[in-house]
């Protein structure tokens, strides 16, 4: 079974926990053994990963919200638009991605400035 | 869609003074005792709302210095000026970043009456935070800045902290965990101590930093959300719905786009991206002036020699870092003012700050989604496999 099937399997369970409930059950994930830390710079295929669970996610989120594959509603229909203090998603875009002297999270808060 | 620039989010520096000099500042004018107009206030808003360039929902920061240094009439009367030139149907929202020390019952009053996000810097406790957020005279804040948090809890007040870790603080995450429990703070946020403006971090030339804050955040989010009580932690919930978002969702990052972000000095000169950036010099970009709301409109700003150059310069190291990063599609080309003090320009990639708020943060979580796959098969599923709900339900709660 591929890593995008794992990836869709997990997601459809997770998703309709809520930022909240997501955040905690991962947080449950088992601990690696210390012996199997890997080397952080030594990292590859990232991106492939982010890409797949993308597409898992329009995917799962269409299934659940009973719309078609492509649906432009899949969006507002996505866990991340439902309001929670998420982090910045408003008008089907992100917030500004990395200003660090600010923190928290009306849905155009928490702009990741992070300095606020 | 808007075809012009689309400013999301205001920075206001009412008064480059703060009341306090902690050791890693990058502020440079923290002893200017200036003060933003009623005057150059109303000029600002009155630029930013004719250009019809105000997003639908717009955030205004109140960031100095030390923003309380001002009393609370002062904020009474330009949030009502404010208000007042508001055009209908524009969202705006006030909030802002304090040490703490100067909040009383009149301060919660205000951020009640107007629904002022509120955020502390709190670095943890007392030994941890009177190591580095010092008084002018050497002495710990910390017994201040805890009066006031309680003071925000006692009237109700909605905050948040941002903890900045320093090489004493990446140690010991329950002990934090518990601290903040202890305290009833639910909402943190943790910046490492960076290099900026003329500080340099004692940390970010550790090699093995990058782990060691992997280790730290690792072991706050399982014991914070295993212990419960916790709202919001920033680093990683703040990153789940960037990772966990449908292919239709489009990565933005307001600090590398023109105008996205709006910074105003108290005499009304103005900057754009990285807010840090106003007060700083450098050989490229003078002073990283854009113009001066009482000369200038914004779109003889946005079209000013210095932003274009700025302008440039940042799409460049946003092209850099399409090119080069993994990790591009949940952060959109990184902090313009990160690179330009670490990599000596806005035209780099990759920075050390990058590694430390965005990519540990997305690899715990690519590990753990990775991790909890398997129990989440049914058909592979052990007895305990559903234990990772449960706390789904504590946290809610």
């Amino acid at each position: 079974m591929s890593s995008t099937r794992f990836t869709l399997r997990a997601l459809a369970a997770l998703l309709p926990l809520g930022a909240m409930g997501v955040s905690a059950a991962l947080a449950a994930a088992p601990e690696p053994p210390a012996a199997a830390e890997a080397d952080p710079a030594a990292r590859t295929g990232v991106a492939e990963r982010l890409q797949a669970i993308r597409e898992a996610v329009s995917e799962v989120t269409a299934e659940q919200a009973n719309l078609e594959p492509g649906d432009p509603n899949i969006l507002k229909a996505w866990w991340g638009n439902g309001g929670w203090r998420n982090g910045g998603w408003r008008n089907g875009g992100w917030g500004n991605g990395g200003w660090h002297n600010w923190g928290n999270g009306w849905p155009n808060w928490h702009n990741f400035w992070r300095n606020w | 869609m808007p075809t012009g620039p689309l400013i999301e989010t205001l920075v206001l520096q009412p008064t480059p003074f703060c009341n306090i000099a902690c050791t890693y500042c990058y502020l440079p004018h923290r002893n200017d005792r200036a003060t933003m107009s009623m005057d150059t206030l109303r000029t600002t808003f009155e630029r930013v709302f004719a250009s019809g360039w105000a997003a639908p929902a717009m955030t205004v920061i109140w960031h100095a210095g030390e923003p309380l240094v001002l009393p609370p009439a002062y904020y009474r009367e330009a949030f009502d000026l404010i208000e007042r030139l508001r055009p209908a149907g524009l969202r705006l929202r006030h909030a802002v970043q304090t040490n703490g020390m100067l909040i009383d019952a009149a301060w919660c009053g205000l951020f009640k009456e107007y629904d002022v996000g509120v955020g502390v810097s709190l670095d943890g406790p007392r030994a941890l935070h009177d190591t580095h957020r010092l008084t002018r005279s050497g002495r710990g804040t910390f017994d201040r800045t805890m009066a006031g948090i309680r003071l925000l809890r006692e009237h109700g007040v909605d905050f948040h902290v941002i903890t900045v870790l320093s090489k004493d603080s990446l140690d010991d995450p329950a002990s934090l965990v518990d601290f903040y429990l202890s305290e009833g703070i639910d909402q943190v946020c943790f910046n490492v101590e960076e290099s900026e403006g003329d500080h340099r971090s004692s940390l970010f030339d550790q090699s093995d930093l990058r782990r060691r804050f992997s280790r730290f955040l690792d072991g706050f989010w399982r014991t914070a959300r295993q212990r419960g009580g916790f709202r919001f932690i920033r680093e990683i919930d703040a990153m789940l719905p960037r990772i966990l978002r449908p292919a239709e969702a489009v990565m933005a990052n307001e600090q590398v786009v023109p105008f996205g972000m709006l910074n105003v000095a108290c005499n009304g000169d103005v900057s754009s991206f990285s807010p840090e950036l106003l007060g700083l010099k450098n050989a490229a970009y003078g002073d990283f002036i854009i113009g001066n709301v009482h000369r200038d409109t914004l779109a003889a700003m946005h079209e000013s020699a210095v932003m274009r150059r700025m302008a440039q310069d940042v799409a460049q190291g946003v092209e850099e870092c399409r090119r080069t990063c993994e990790y591009f599609s949940v952060c959109g080309g990184g902090a313009p003012v990160n690179k330009l003090s670490e990599n000596g320009g806005f035209t780099s990639g990759r920075t050390r700050f990058c590694e430390l708020t965005l990519m540990v943060p997305t690899d715990l979580i690519l590990d753990a989604l990775e991790r909890l796959d398997p129990l989440v098969d049914p058909a592979r599923a052990a007895p305990s496999a559903t234990d990772w709900r449960a706390p789904c339900h504590d946290a809610a709660a």
